[in-house]
């Protein structure tokens, strides 16, 4: 006991036990500092200002939404996610600038972003290029497909064919087709004409106007002479694929010339809650939108998503499909990132296949083989307080089939080239 | 025997080997154990990832093999759909019968009856099918394989609208597509059923739907594969329904829980079902409904919106790890026992010999060394410590041979030695050593005593507290210029500066010392300075005495040669004026007168009775010098005594015209003590000689007409003191006390009476007083003019 005392009085083993203990704990502090905390960085690549601020600004406050209350429950794998805001400026070419920007530059590793067809079309090959994750987040015309981009909007399956063969059994037989002249509306005209052959409806015109124009006053000729043949086809519906603000004009013109829903009903494809607050209710009423989202749904995801919406950006602020599709993409590819253990975009693309999510619209799951969105069908009457009245849906989430099966997925992708060649490498018919 | 104190009080050595030991073992034992641990975790974590990957392959696995059938069951819809055969019973159907009124199938239809063997024979060929339904585009159900008594009804109808089958029937017809229902109870069988529906166009316009039922068998042949789930594993499939999960086939523990057991949607312990349901697909460890641990993966199927629940007891799982835990704990503890033997063979091996070493040297140091005594090598191993052995046994044989040599210069040096340390402890001087750095190293018993210090006290301590105060911080560099001076011998560097060297005692006393320093510079480049000290206050007391001494002894020889000189004169004077008269009237005895003779005879009798006075003074002198004086003690009355002076001297007082004044310090006292206090026991004889003496001498310094007071007064009721005092010319200061010598003369001048003296007087006087146990003493009156003094006392 006594030389035991004096050993620990001599404490030369106390003291190298200390030094060891100590040298392993600076070992571990410098082995944290070198691995300090990082963030996720993720592009938000929308147009904040041009002609698609308007539609594009609430779906990039949606997806920061996401982002923000992702970052307020403790982030993804112990990081904040750190969102990289970019404007498009509604140019097909800052969209393709910024992408490779975001990718080389910023080094995030997911991007959300685009509203039109022609900016995703712009995009996709660069993203392509560099074996990123690009969420899409809009309804389209379908006929595309990549390894690289999660379509969290609806193909023609889930919006276009279930309005045409609703409006068959519902309205009537004899379709009006009015557009704007870029890939969107034709592809998705192209795609009613082959609906209508399998059916005994019929296409009784089909007209365009400039996605872009020069200026309103020419829009509203244009508007109206389209509107004149309206009158003339008599069609029992009118199936509208008019994006931007021409869809005010378009139907302005169309009341002032006393075809209202009642008389003839207009479907349409692009009009959700955002572009109604711009239109008059009375002149709206009656008539229809195809989404699978509708602020009027009720559902709990819906009221949360609603309520933390309003409580960030105002509390007339409004929801639409676009916006709570950008929504959930970012909690997808947070579940998946999750799931993956890697924000890595590679890995991400492999585990959010097959990924579902209860989203404000309901249950979603990524195609496990096109990356396309299982999404419920809606379709939903204006009322007349100006909003969605849902009056059918598909009950359950609809399997996405970006190529419709009238045509084989090569003579789809041969259309849509010549398209493009057609308008000398544009997604925009030229003026 | 003292020198071998130092052996005993040398630090007994440490467990080497423990040490060693213990740290070997830490050593050893940190990476071993973390190396263990860190092994084992990864095992169990790639055996917990394997399992978790086995169990993610098989829900895979399920999944996709109920996709392929669901999905092959949609493409043969796909087929049947553009079935010419089923179009044109369509086409049969709405030509052949009013489709506005409830249906009726009639019994003997030939095509009805001939597709339905075409359907029923079709779904022989699939066992999945249950069964086989074409509806009309109004609902109706014209032909089903299985139930025919389903035929006619109107899917419309309430009974059927909520049912898989109606809601299949609607939605294919909208979607343009393949449609599945939930998977729940068919209403007439019960049977919980799948319904997949096609619609069907005859002539370009919708038509009809045809409709398959999947056999719930095909499920069963799925899941109830426990191929690689072992004895634990069991498959799970539920769907949604309402707030909770529903399960669609019997697990393997209860074999009636299919569409039974509801399962609640919040339990944890269903968090896979739950997970699945939600839509994600994964892995991980949990808590099944049994509350027992489980390794489960799970998968959500779109199509059916359903999750699949692949999972197996973490017991069974991690079996291996249990395995693995066992084989891990063997290695440590043989890794450890090993460990342990080795640190032990490896301590001993390094300690043992040189305890051995230090064994035989510690029994060298106290025992001496003789051949024989040799360290014992362990083994012929040439390493560093049977190198150090080997090397000590020779140092020792080397060391025992020269010893002899040694041996007889070791002994005169050991004598030099105790004579030197004989010497040092009882020098007469104060010995003491101090080093380079002013501290001291030894102190003899001499320096204790000078110093007051015991040795133990001041060893080891700076020397400074030997030296008084102000001289701390000279003698610093003092030592350090002596050190460096060329002189070995501090003495004459110490008188070059003229300075005393003092020295300073315990109790602060300080002392004046004389002191020899030396200095000695030794091997190990220090230099030790020597102190040799001694008190010199004595010596100093001695040679003022001796001065003194010498001083009075000169002085008295000068008062004896002055006195000879004067008594030669004194006894001559007389001596001569005698032989002169003599001669002279021997001479002229017949010349001159009688007269004349007279004369010279009286002249005769004058000298010889000086002469008779003077040699009377000198006996008594020295008779009362050698102490031969006897006194006649008897009670007399003081004043009766200067009385009779006074009478005996009137003559010669009448003759200066000095008068005699007798006074009393207190008159009245004296008065009334007259009588008692003035008797006085004496030697008449001697007082009255010493009285006369004192008067003459009065009398002799008094000018002429002046006046003599005898002064009376009693001093502390014990003695008696007369004053005696003139007008003359007084007694110097530095005169008071030798006055009372022998041989001397008062340089008082002489009045002109012409009174000689022999210069005894006062002495022989000095002497009675002194017998009589009494004091005389001369005063100085203040001025030089105020006349002398003289006064003595006598006890009472």
């Amino acid at each position: 006991m006594n030389r035991f005392y004096h050993d620990l009085q001599d404490l030369s083993i106390i003291r190298s036990l200390i030094f060891i203990l100590m040298l392993l704990g600076s070992i571990l502090l410098i082995y944290s500092m070198l691995s300090p905390q990082e963030v996720i960085r993720v592009g938000v690549l929308h147009s904040l200002t041009g002609t698609m601020a308007i539609s594009e600004k609430p779906v990039a406050n949606a997806t920061l939404l996401a982002i923000k209350e992702l970052n307020a429950n403790g982030g993804l794998l112990g990081k904040k996610i750190q969102p990289i805001i970019v404007d498009g400026q509604s140019k097909d070419t800052t969209f393709a600038k910024e992408v490779k920007r975001l990718i080389t530059e910023e080094k995030v590793d997911a991007i959300f972003g685009c509203w039109t067809s022609s900016c995703r079309k712009t995009i996709k090959p660069i993203v392509e290029n560099y074996q990123h994750i690009f969420f899409y987040p809009v309804q389209y015309e379908g006929l595309e497909q990549s390894s690289n981009i999660i379509y969290t909007g609806a193909v023609p399956n889930q919006q276009i064919i279930p309005a045409l063969r609703w409006s068959m059994d519902n309205i009537g037989q004899r379709f009006f087709l009015v557009s704007s002249d870029y890939i969107f509306p034709r592809a998705a005209n192209q795609i009613i004409h082959d609906v209508v052959k399998k059916n005994t409806a019929e296409i009784v015109g089909e007209e365009y106007i400039p996605l872009t124009p020069l200026n309103d006053q020419e829009q509203i000729i244009n508007i109206k002479k389209m509107v004149q043949k309206i009158i003339k086809a008599q069609p029992d519906v009118i199936i509208n694929t008019i994006n931007g603000n021409s869809n005010i004009h378009f139907f302005e013109q169309l009341f002032s010339a006393g075809i209202s829903a009642d008389k003839i009903p207009v479907i349409s494809l692009s009009i959700g809650e955002s572009e109604l607050q711009y239109l008059d209710k009375t002149i709206m009423k009656g008539h229809y939108s195809v989404w699978n989202y509708f602020q009027t749904i009720n559902s709990e995801q819906n009221s949360k998503f609603i309520a933390a919406y309003q409580q960030e950006f105002g509390h007339n602020s409004v929801t639409s499909d676009p916006m709570e599709s950008a929504y959930f993409s970012v909690y997808l590819w947070a579940a998946a990132v999750k799931a993956a253990h890697s924000s890595q975009p590679i890995s991400v693309v492999e585990a959010i296949k097959g990924h579902g999510y209860y989203a404000p619209e309901g249950m979603v799951t990524i195609d496990k083989k096109n990356l396309h969105t299982w999404k419920t069908v809606r379709i939903a009457q204006i009322n007349k307080n100006g909003q969605f009245k849902i009056i059918w849906d598909s009950i359950h989430p609809v399997k996405p089939k970006p190529y419709p099966a009238s045509r084989t997925k090569a003579e789809w992708q041969e259309y849509v080239e010549q398209l493009f060649q057609q308008w000398n490498s544009h997604w925009v018919a030229p003026q | 025997m003292t020198t071998f104190n130092w052996i005993n009080n040398l630090p007994q050595p440490k467990k080497m080997h423990h040490r060693i030991l213990l740290w070997l073992l830490i050593v050893a034992s940190i990476p071993l154990l973390i190396s263990n641990f860190l092994g084992l975790q990864e095992s169990i974590s790639m055996v917990k990832a394997q399992s978790l990957q086995r169990m993610e392959l098989l829900a895979k696995e399920k999944t996709y093999r109920i996709e392929k059938v669901l999905d092959e069951t949609v493409e043969n819809l796909k087929m049947l759909s553009e079935n010419q055969i089923i179009i044109d019973t369509l086409g049969h159907l709405n030509r052949h019968y009013k489709l506005e009124e409830p249906l009726k199938i009639r019994h003997n239809d030939p095509v009805v009856a001939y597709t339905n063997q075409y359907l029923s024979n079709m779904k022989n060929h699939h066992s999945e099918f249950y069964d086989i339904f074409i509806v009309t585009a109004k609902g109706d159900i014209a032909l089903t394989v299985r139930h025919e008594y389903d035929r006619n009804i109107n899917l419309f109808d309430t009974r059927y609208y909520s049912g898989g089958i109606s809601q299949v029937f609607r939605l294919s017809k909208i979607l343009d597509n393949v449609a599945i229902s939930d998977f729940k109870r068919y209403p007439p069988s019960k049977i919980p059923s799948l319904f997949l529906a096609h619609s069907v166009s005859y002539e370009k316009k919708y038509s009809g739907t045809i409709i398959i039922q999947l056999n719930p068998n095909f499920l069963q042949a799925i899941t109830s594969d426990y191929a690689g789930l072992g004895k634990t594993g069991e498959i799970i499939l539920a769907k949604k329904s309402e707030k909770n999960a529903l399960l669609l086939i019997p697990i393997r523990y209860n074999q009636k829980s299919a569409f039974n057991q509801q399962v609640v949607f919040q339990k944890d312990n269903i968090k896979p079902i739950i997970h699945a349901l939600n839509g994600s697909h994964g892995s991980g460890v949990f808590k099944d409904y049994r509350d027992v641990d489980v390794i489960a993966a799970w998968n959500y199927i779109p199509s059916l919106r359903w999750g699949i629940v692949v999972k197996i007891d973490v017991s069974e799982a991690l079996a291996p790890i249990e395995y693995l835990k066992n084989k891990y704990a063997i290695i440590v503890l043989i890794t450890s026992i090993m460990i342990i033997f080795s640190a032990i063979l490896l301590a001993q091996s390094l300690s043992q010999p040189i305890k051995r070493l230090d064994h035989s040297i510690r029994k060298t140091l106290k025992y001496g060394w003789k051949k024989g005594d040799e360290v014992e090598l362990l083994s012929n191993n040439t390493n560093e410590i049977n190198a150090l052995s080997q090397s000590f046994n020779l140092l020792m044989e080397k060391n025992a041979e020269s010893e002899l040599q040694r041996n007889n210069t070791d002994i005169e040096k050991e004598k030099i030695n105790r004579t030197l340390e004989t010497i040092v402890t009882h020098a007469t001087d104060g010995i003491f050593i101090i080093n380079e750095n002013h501290i001291i190293t030894f102190f003899n018993p001499e320096a204790e005593q000078l110093f007051g210090y015991k040795a133990e006290e001041v060893l080891g301590k700076d020397m400074n507290i030997l030296l008084p105060k102000p001289n701390h911080k000279n003698h610093k560099v003092y030592v350090h210029g002596f050190r460096n001076a060329a002189s070995n011998n501090i003495k004459k560097i110490v008188s070059r500066r003229n300075m005393p060297i003092m020295g300073q005692h315990k109790n602060g006393h300080i002392f004046p010392a004389d002191v020899g320093i030396s200095k000695t510079y030794s091997e190990d480049g220090q230099w030790t300075f020597t102190a040799f000290i001694r008190d010199t206050t004595d010596q100093h007391a001695i040679e003022e005495a001796l001065k003194e001494a010498k001083d009075n002894a000169e002085k008295a020889n000068q008062a004896k040669s002055t006195f000879l000189a004067n008594m030669s004169h004194e006894l001559r004077t007389p001596m001569h004026a005698i032989l002169s008269y003599a001669q002279m009237g021997f001479k002229r005895a017949d010349k001159v007168s009688i007269d004349k003779l007279k004369y010279y005879y009286e002249n005769i009798d004058i000298s010889a009775r000086r002469l008779l006075i003077l040699l009377n003074d000198l006996l008594d002198l020295s008779k009362l010098e050698s102490g031969k004086m006897e006194l006649n003690m008897a009670e007399h009355n003081i004043k009766d005594i200067v009385n009779a002076c006074h009478s005996e001297l009137s003559a010669k007082l009448s003759e200066y015209h000095l008068s005699l004044v007798e006074t009393l310090v207190d008159g009245e006292t004296f008065k009334l003590m007259m009588d008692s206090q003035m008797i006085v026991l004496c030697d008449g004889q001697r007082i009255h000689q010493l009285i006369i003496n004192l008067l003459s001498n009065a009398i002799k310094f008094s000018p002429e007409g002046s006046q003599i007071t005898v002064v009376y007064s009693i001093v502390e009721n014990k003695y008696i003191k007369l004053q005696f005092i003139d007008q003359g010319v007084g007694i110097l200061p530095h005169q008071l006390e030798t006055i009372f010598d022998k041989f001397i003369q008062n340089d008082r001048q002489r009045n002109g009476t012409g009174m000689g003296s022999t210069g005894l007087g006062l002495a022989i006087c000095k002497e009675i007083i002194s017998l009589h146990q009494g004091k005389i003493w001369a005063e100085h009156s203040g001025a030089a003019n105020k006349g002398g003094v003289v006064c003595f006392t006598l006890p009472i």
